[in-house]
């Protein structure tokens, strides 16, 4: 099992998502963005290295809210989910297609990764 | 009213095909939920004819050989017992699916579909299908 990390970034009730380039697994699917955690380093340092690689933007990891495991073909990976809150920078598209700012209530509009989904019910059930 | 009338019958097919390393089972999935493809049946229709029409209309697979008879299975009553669910099961020589619009919601009712060998089949399955697929199990690899 890989653990991956995501950020759920939230500023105005609306919440940030990325949506997956082209080429990549997933393609054309939103989440929330992250990384895999690499050998050594903490779900919060992975989170702030990778949010400062995909997005350019410095980030403060505040509380953890949730995890979720799921199967893909080739992988089986454990999504470990915390709130966190831009601190410094402007946002950059290093790594996605596209980037969303979305009110909690049209999050049902988007087609998710199902990795990301529990998150995905769990910020809709907060609206 | 009988316990049964309130009920919602589903009928679907467990589509197997044969490959080199072994038989591989037809899985789809619609958000987190995998199942077999499966529908409600309507007002005049058999069981069997719902299966075969949900599975064209879910999968486009209508090359479906019933080389075991007309068997099937099903699960005991879910979803705080208001469901049950009979699954029928078929050969098939197609490997390709055809996710279609469902009019319904306006896009593909299902998300990913796999072809799994029985043992993932069982690892990805949801607790209420694995007596199901069991069942198929000991019918087509046994």
């Amino acid at each position: 099992m890989i653990d991956v990390t995501a950020a759920l970034l939230i500023e105005n009730g609306r919440v940030l998502i990325a949506r997956r380039r082209p080429g990549a697994s997933q393609a054309g699917l939103w989440e929330f963005p992250g990384g895999k955690v690499r050998p050594g380093e903490s779900p919060q340092q992975c989170l702030k290295r990778e949010i400062q690689e995909e997005l350019g933007i410095r980030i403060a990891v505040e509380e953890f809210f949730g995890e979720s495991v799921w199967a893909y073909e080739d992988r089986t990976i454990r999504l470990l989910g915390y709130r966190a809150r831009k601190e410094s920078g402007e946002m950059a598209l290093n790594d996605h297609a596209a980037l969303a700012w979305v009110a909690l209530a049209d999050l049902g509009r988007y087609r998710f990764c199902p990795a990301d989904l529990p998150f995905v019910e769990k910020l809709q059930k907060m609206e | 009213m009988s316990v049964s009338a309130k009920m919602i019958l589903s009928a679907g097919i467990i589509v197997v095909r044969k490959e080199e390393g072994g038989w591989q089972y037809l899985f789809l999935r619609a958000f987190r939920n995998w199942d077999f493809p499966k529908g409600e049946t309507q007002a005049g229709e058999s069981p069997l004819e719902t299966a075969v029409r949900e599975t064209r209309e879910e999968t486009g697979i209508v090359e479906l050989r019933f080389d075991w008879g007309e068997v099937s299975r099903a699960t005991e009553p879910y979803n705080r017992g208001k469901k049950i669910a009979r699954y029928y099961l078929a050969r098939t020589s197609a490997d390709q699916v055809v996710f279609s619009v469902n009019p319904e919601i306006g896009g593909p009712e299902h998300h990913e579909y796999r072809w799994l060998s029985g043992a993932e089949l069982e690892r990805l399955a949801p607790d209420r299908l694995l007596p199901v697929i069991r069942w198929a199990r000991g019918i087509v690899e046994g």
